[in-house]
């Protein structure tokens, strides 16, 4: 009977970490809820965007609340990258969106890789190329993740890259199909 | 009592696999449903259409409608099963100068595809491949790789134009391009130029097509148009030339002009669709590092 009652309890919390996806969930992690960070959210330098790179702040009135990120043509040779650190969300697919609008926007393959961070490397669930430049302005759908995870938008430079690059807002609408 | 432990772990497991399967059996079926759907809509037109390729589906287009060549354009991933070429994409207003060799090939609903793009003639900028389960890209000159599992089992989405352009209540607008997992990289401005079927076409008063040409032995529709002002701005040009692939959608050649001056230039300089070939695949070098995005 011991035995009976060890491996219920064991399976009543392995079924309570998948259904509160184990680590801190976002509060919009329901079907039909929505995630909107903007570049620097809330703050400039904000700790839920991860820079790397010399990311240039700038205000420009066609950019969503005003501002956004710039990493002009870089002349060194590295891998640049700019984080959205969304809350993990687990249970729920999520369709990706970033706001391209700014004139300067101009990468011509612009990468874009969601993951779910709850593990080390987390899970990649979204893997999608933009063309900044020839991109219409306003919200563009980067695509539905391959599951129903995600976390850390990141946009990701990895070659000097003509043109610039720019980092706005990004948005997460979640469903469960 | 360990025979009713055992049943009870087992059903368990069932339970939850059969939970999580479900989900991503239905998803599937209803992607594989409808590539089963079009593939039959082919062959029942393939007669009547007047444009003659070999190897390939013969899909018919109306030219004077407009929604149906802005779909051509965006879904063009559903009109061709292997295509093989390369391009030049240069911008006078940027300075950028790539050349993009590319190979896609499905068979037996598996694909495999390589691109590889070069800057100025000589710098390799990176090289992606795809093949059973797993993505592979390097970057050489940060001497780096990537490695991800990534099971694709379709072309994804297509889409109706009516479907694709929302505007929201604050007054932004959502493009919602076709979802699909082929990630190929630079190669995708010519074989699925998702931005310009929508932003370049999103005004139909601004452009019409102006005929039908030959361009590497293939039927491309030739579309001319003046740039609304936010690609006026943003591009440093006035007006626009497309000539498109009729049968497939594949963006052949493009150019944006001010004064008469060419600014962007994207030209395919060779390309076979439907026919036999092999996929090369990324060969990551041993004194790479790997880079892991997103820690």
């Amino acid at each position: 009977m011991k035995k009976f009652q060890v491996l219920f309890a064991m399976l009543f919390v392995f079924a309570a970490f998948v259904s509160f996806g184990g680590i801190q969930a976002s509060a919009a992690c329901v079907n039909g809820g929505t995630d909107v960070m903007d570049n620097d959210n809330n703050a400039i330098g904000s700790s839920d965007n991860v820079i790397v790179g010399p990311w240039e702040y700038q205000k420009s009135t066609n950019s969503f609340r005003g501002d956004h990120r710039y990493l002009a043509s870089p002349s060194t040779s590295t891998i640049y990258e700019y984080d959205w650190r969304f809350s993990s969300c687990s249970g729920q697919y999520g369709h990706v969106y970033v706001y391209v609008w700014d004139t300067k926007f101009t990468n011509q393959q612009a990468s874009y890789r969601m993951y779910n961070n709850q593990t080390i490397p987390g899970t990649q669930t979204l893997n999608v190329y933009l063309n900044q430049r020839t991109a219409p302005g306003g919200w563009n759908y980067l695509g539905k993740t391959t599951q129903a995870k995600t976390g850390v938008l990141a946009l990701v430079v990895p070659t000097a890259a003509s043109g610039g690059t720019g980092a706005d807002a990004a948005k997460i609408d979640y469903s469960s199909y | 009592m360990k025979k009713m432990v055992a049943s009870i772990a087992l059903i368990g497991c069932v339970a939850i696999a059969s939970v999580w399967g479900s989900a991503e059996w239905s998803d599937l079926k209803k992607k594989i449903g409808k590539q089963e759907e079009k593939a039959i809509t082919v062959t029942v037109n393939a007669a009547t259409n007047e444009i003659q390729q070999q190897n390939e589906n013969i899909n018919p287009l109306d030219l004077k409608n407009q929604e149906a060549i802005q779909e051509r354009m965006l879904n063009s991933y559903q009109y061709f099963n292997s295509v093989k070429g390369s391009f030049h994409y240069a911008s006078k207003d940027i300075g950028f100068d790539y050349t993009v060799n590319y190979q896609l090939k499905w068979k037996n609903k598996k694909v495999k595809y390589y691109v590889k793009t070069v800057e100025n003639n000589k710098n390799v900028i990176d090289e992606l491949s795809y093949d059973t389960g797993e993505l592979k890209a390097i970057y050489p000159n940060v001497k780096k790789y990537e490695k991800i599992k990534v099971d694709i089992k379709s072309k994804g989405e297509s889409k109706k134009i009516g479907e694709v352009v929302v505007k929201n209540s604050d007054g932004t607008k959502e493009y919602r391009y076709p979802e699909t997992q082929l990630n190929l990289g630079m190669a995708e401005n010519s074989l699925h130029s998702k931005e310009i079927a929508v932003g370049f076409l999103e005004e139909k008063n601004l452009w019409t097509v102006k005929r039908t040409e030959q361009l590497l032995g293939r039927q491309v529709v030739v579309i001319e148009g003046t740039l609304n002002s936010y690609y006026q701005e943003k591009l440093k040009a006035d007006t626009f030339t497309l000539w498109m692939d009729q049968n497939t959608g594949i963006l052949m050649k493009y150019e944006t002009i001010r004064n008469e001056e060419i600014i962007d230039l994207l030209e395919t300089t060779n390309i076979k669709i439907d026919e036999e070939f092999e996929v090369d695949i990324v060969t990551i070098p041993t004194t790479y590092d790997i880079y892991t995005p997103g820690q």
